[in-house]
This record gives C-alpha cells, structure tokens and sequence, in this order.
C-alpha cells in the first residue's frame, strides 16, 4: 500500500501563494465534521473528548446534546496518556485515526488524498516559524466561507501573525540530546518519552523531556483551547502540534543510534488503548504496534526528519551509566505558593549511598525536581521560568546565565484534580543542572547550605473568553528536591 | 539492596503470612480483643504491605539516604494506624453478630461485591497513588512519613474495606484471604501503578 508523506505546513503553498489545497480540504472537512453530532465519533467535538472532556467547562456545550453512554465515554473518552512512557505511542494512535476519519471525510466530499500536515515551530532557518500559519490565521477560506480553521481562543498575537513563542518554547536541543526514552529512578532523568506507568491518569511523575518542551510549552504559547486538556483538540492546531511532537520521536530515534524505544514488555504490549476508526469500528492497539510508521497499519512518512541539532565539536555528550539509582541530596521542607515572583530555599548535602558512584566519574548529573504542583481551580495558569542562585536582592530576568528551565504547566488543572480518574498528586518537571552548579562552584556563587531557587511567571493568562488576565489561582509546589545520579 | 530498601517490609509480610498459616483457627468470639485486634494486625501486613511497595519505594527514594529505613518505618506505622482503628471497629461489632456465620459471610460478601464496582472505590483506589512531599530532616521529616503512611492508610482502607470484613466474619480463613489479594492485587494492577 502507498505510504503518505505528512508535510512541514509552511511549505504548503500554491504557486500563486495562496492556500495550498490540502489545507482548503482540511478547512472542509473540518466544516463537515463539526455539522455532526457530539456522540457521533467522526465528529469534531467527540475527537476533541477522546484527548479530555469535562462537561462543565465544554465551550460549545448545547442543551441539546446528547452525549454518548457513559460506557463509551468510560472507554473512548478522556484517554490521553500524560505524565507517563505511553505518552508518545498514545497520541500516535490518537492521531492516526484523527487522520483517517479527516481524509475519510474528504473522500466523501469528493476529495483527494490526504495527509495531517505538521508545523516545525523549531525550524531555525524559517523566520516565520514561530508564527502560526497563516491558512490558521484568516478570516475566510479561498471558498470565502468562515475559516474553521481560525480559532478566536488563542493567546493575543496568535491570530494577528505576531511571534508567539521565544526560544525556549521551541527548544528541541535537551529532549533530542536525552540518551534514554524512560525516565531513570525516583528524582532522576525523566527521560525523553517520560516514566513508566500504567494506563496513566494519575500524574506525580516526572514529564519527559519531549512532553515538557516543545510539547507543553508551545500548548500554553498558543493558549486558548489549546491551554487545557479538555479544550485542546477543538484548535485545529493541535493536530499540526502534535503532528510535529511525533515526527520529534522519528528524529529522536534516527539521530543516534543508542536511542530506543522501551524494550519492556510492559511498554511494547501490557497496555491497549482502544478507539473508534473512521467506519465507526472499535480497534485497539499497543504501542508496539505503532513503532514503525511506515509498517501496517500506519502507512505515513515524514517529508524531513533529518536531524536538526549541531553538536558543537568538544561537547560531551551527556553519558548515562547503565541504570544509576538517583540519591535524594536536599529538599525544601515545606510547600512553597506561586502567586508571583517567588524564591525557595534547600540546602544539600554530599551523598552518602547510589549518589556516590557518580561522583568522580566526570561529570555526574545533578537533577532538580519540582514536585507535586498544583492548582485549586481550573483558570487560566501561566508558566514560570526557574532560577538558581540569584543574588538577594536582584531579579532573575538580569540573570540568563542562572536559568534553570520552564515550567510550562500544561496539565496543571487536570494533573491536580482528584476524582473517580486521577489520583491529583499535581504534575513534576526535572531539570538537569549538573553543569550549572559546576559553574557556580567554579566561580564561588556556590553554597551548599542556601541553594536559592527563583520563580518568574511568564506571559499573562488568557481566559476561554479571550480576556487577558493575570493568573489568580495560587500554584503551590509540594517541594523542591536534588537528585545525584 | 540498594534497589530496594522495602526488602524487609516484605519480609515482614511473609513473616505474617507465615503467622497466619501456622497458628490454629478458632472462632473469634473464642478469643480476646486484643488477639483479635493481633490477627487483624497480621492480616493488614500480610495481605496489605505488598500492595504499597509503590509507596514504601517512594517515602525511601524521596529521603536522604542516611534516613530510608526510617523514612519505611515511619511510613508503616502511619499506614497501620488506621487499619487499626478500623479493625478496633470491626472487631467491636463482631461479637454483635448473629450465630449464623455463613449468612454473615454472605452478607459481607455482598457488600463487598457491591462496593468493588461503585465510584467511591473508585476514588478510594486512586487515593492509594497519592503522592506526598516529605520534608527531608528533622522532625519535620518524620511527621511527613508518618503523615504520608496515614493517608495511604486511610485511602487504602476506603478501598479495601469490604474486602477485610469478610475475611474477618470468615475468621481469616487462608482460602477467603487469599481471593482477598488476589482481588486486591487485580485492582491495583488495573488502575495502573507507576
């Protein structure tokens, strides 16, 4: 069978530079999907509910929906995998058949063949990358219909053609860099497709790499719909997203030969995830079964997955012993309240057991981790930018050479709540600062007594309304630890 | 070793099951409170304790190394007590029982089955993956692992508790226990542990 070719959209242009005509028919189908009804499952909102769906803060709620039974939201909705190793596989699955219902669809409109385009916000030799596309961004198709594809639930900028994202929203340098697809132990590498779990709705664990940046960074940079869960699969961006995160797995593995996928059996085939395909048939699959895109029943390529990093001649690469076990070296010890600015402090202390056997061998990685965060409420959260040791008194922004990381927070809401679905234990960012602390050690900025972590939020948050608007739920993070590995 | 510091709360865990195989059975209305309230006890550490490793793992890999076993320790005693409290309940109300035990098994067994569909053990089982932040010295830290051993507790047994009661009206029969886990270990299993 023909393979497709999923497609960078910014080379999805016509001669005459208007819209190239597999986003005309993405805009159609679209149209066509959103005529159905919310419990049909080729319908846009029922492909929106498999990702997350929450009644109550459904924007296009009607009285007169009827949703499906409460067994087949119980199967087929809010299954997104986060916080977790089947991260990736999932959303590949998820896409896969969002894939095949759209090109149904336009089959059924007379269409041709049909391919999920991706957009490559990291493209460095594009200027208008970190722009959203302008098919995305019109006020009316080439059809002079309104253009579903512009969607007013996005940050200020999105819409008016602005950079939306800085350079750390994009960067693909640390998930692309990270040796293994698991996260280590407790309060080490979170690993570039994240920890092992189960059949995952509970969070407390590590994001991996990937998830973290580009993937929840850019979320909360368009914002909107795409800032929560729930709401994110109604921007048809999210698909060009997520589209682009996958192609990142294809890049990720191809780039070095020691990356893997997990070799667990767990992994490969101890979970199944179920979905509806564009006949309306129930299939299911494990991740071992989605590896290869290019293998039944997948059947696409990629038009580009060369490897876009440049490592510097002299550079080590960051080398993994073979499974060290994490040593916790300090922690806060109590929850620290994000309702601004904010600074925590730790102190740390040599290791004494696992911690032992990477000092010495050069270099060893130290791991900061951001435990259980949480939110009360479901408002629009903004991220924060972490800090190490900024000098009392000063700010953190004068400081680029102290950054830490971002916490992008995409998942907060959800990550937090504790229901019959999730344990609420908040979500969990790690950061290697190994070569940070080398520094500041080198130039006596160090103390091992007052560690001195800083917080800065970012962009203000943008409501469901479209209202700009600083964040008011307090986000409280559970506490601040340092991992040697 | 390293790996895995909760060795010994396993080991304590056959040491109960080995208790509970070796001892003679009796009716507990033949027996004191407090050997009641001790079966109990064997019964929460042996049927319980392999079922929070995820736990005991965490409360020793979230400390300083120098404190993993304590941190371990702390964190059972905390998840005993209410298990305790509960079994104080249960073993209270035993002896209101009526002299028909198979009907009283019955009857638990019911509920139990009742129980296991419903939505709050639902919640109650998520509960049982909480995470808690420990502080990471001083008293702070001990009250935490304490505090965090409660919680556990506590949500474990909003989840398992119609699972003990009818293991307690079957006096601990090694048979009932055992499905017992088994069911227990099933629930874990499908919601997913890390």
């Amino acid at each position: 069978m023909a393979i497709r070719t999923r497609k960078n959209v910014f080379t999805l242009v016509d001669a005459q530079g208007e819209w190239h005509s597999d986003l005309l028919w993405y805009a159609r189908a679209i149209t066509e999907m959103k005529k159905k009804p919310i419990a049909d499952p080729t319908s846009w909102r029922y492909q929106a509910a498999i990702h997350d769906y929450a009644r109550q803060f459904d924007p296009l709620a009607q009285p007169s929906d009827v949703l499906p039974s409460a067994t087949e939201r119980q199967r087929f909705w809010g299954q997104c995998q986060h916080f977790s190793w089947f991260f990736l596989s999932w959303h590949r699955m998820y896409l896969f058949y969002f894939e095949q219902i759209v090109s149904a669809t336009i089959k059924q409109l007379n269409g041709p063949e049909w391919a999920l385009p991706y957009w490559n916000y990291s493209d460095a030799s594009n200027p208008d990358a970190r722009r959203l596309p302008p098919a995305f961004r019109a006020e009316l198709t080439p059809d002079q219909e309104p253009n579903p594809l512009l969607v007013a639930q996005r940050n200020p900028g999105c819409n008016t053609g602005l950079v939306i994202a800085d350079e750390f929203d994009i960067d693909i340098s640390e998930c692309l860099a990270e040796p293994a697809f698991v996260a280590q132990g407790t309060g080490g590498s979170p690993g570039f497709g994240g920890p092992q779990t189960g059949f995952n709705h509970g969070g407390g664990n590590a994001i991996g790499k990937i998830e973290m940046t580009p993937h929840g960074s850019m979320h909360m940079a368009v914002g909107g719909f795409m800032g929560a869960f729930n709401t994110a699969g109604l921007d048809p961006l999210f698909w060009l997203h997520h589209c682009n995160i996958d192609r990142l797995w294809t890049v990720w593995l191809q780039r070095d030969p020691t990356h893997r996928n997990p070799s667990q059996a767990l992994w490969r085939d101890g979970v199944k995830f179920a979905f509806k395909d564009a006949a309306g048939h129930v299939v299911e699959h494990t991740s071992s079964q989605v590896v290869d895109t290019t293998a039944t029943p997948l059947l696409y390529d990629y038009d580009d997955v060369s490897d876009p990093l440049e490592v510097a001649p002299g550079t080590a690469e960051v080398t993994v012993p073979e499974q060290p076990i994490p040593e916790m070296v300090g922690a806060t010890d109590r929850p620290v309240v994000l309702t601004g600015p904010s600074e925590a402090r730790l102190s740390v202390v040599p290791p004494a057991g696992p911690g032992l056997e990477a000092v010495g061998t050069a270099p060893e990685e130290i791991y900061l981790n951001i435990e259980n965060i949480t939110s009360p409420g479901a408002g629009p959260v903004t991220g924060f930018d972490v800090y190490l040791n900024v000098p009392p008194g000063e700010h953190a922004e004068a400081h680029p050479e102290l950054r830490i990381g971002r916490m992008p927070l995409f998942g907060l809401a959800e990550a937090s709540r504790a229901d019959t679905a999730h344990a609420g234990n908040g979500l969990k960012y790690a950061y290697r600062i190994g070569n940070l602390v080398r520094r500041l050690q080198s130039e006596n900025r160090w103390n091992a007594g007052d560690v001195r972590i800083s917080f800065v939020p970012r962009r203000p948050a943008v409501s469901l309304e479209g209202t700009v608007e600083a964040a008011t739920e307090p986000i409280t993070v559970g506490r601040i630890s340092m991992y040697v590995a | 070793m390293w790996r895995h510091p909760e060795w010994w709360s396993v080991a304590l865990s056959l040491a109960a099951w080995i208790a509970i195989f070796s001892t003679p059975r009796h009716a507990a209305s033949h027996q004191s409170t407090a050997i009641n309230l001790l079966f109990w006890l064997l019964m929460v550490v042996a049927m319980m304790f392999p079922l929070v490793m995820p736990q005991v793992r965490q409360a020793a890999f979230h400390s300083l190394w120098s404190r993993r076993h304590r941190a371990i320790a702390l964190f059972l005693i905390g998840y005993v007590l209410p298990w305790l409290a509960f079994g104080a309940i249960v073993i209270t109300l035993q002896g209101k029982l009526p002299s028909d035990r198979r009907a009283s098994a019955i009857v638990a067994i019911l509920i139990a089955a009742a129980w296991q569909g419903s939505p709050s053990k639902r919640r109650a089982l998520n509960n049982c993956h909480r995470v808690m932040p420990l502080a990471p010295r001083g008293w702070r830290a001990n009250r935490d692992c304490v505090m965090f051993g409660c919680r556990i507790g506590a949500a474990c047994v909003c989840a398992c508790w119609a699972l003990m009661l009818v293991c307690t009206v079957s006096d601990h029969s090694i048979l009932t226990m055992c499905v017992a886990t088994m069911v227990a270990i099933y629930d874990r299993a499908a919601l997913g542990s890390a």
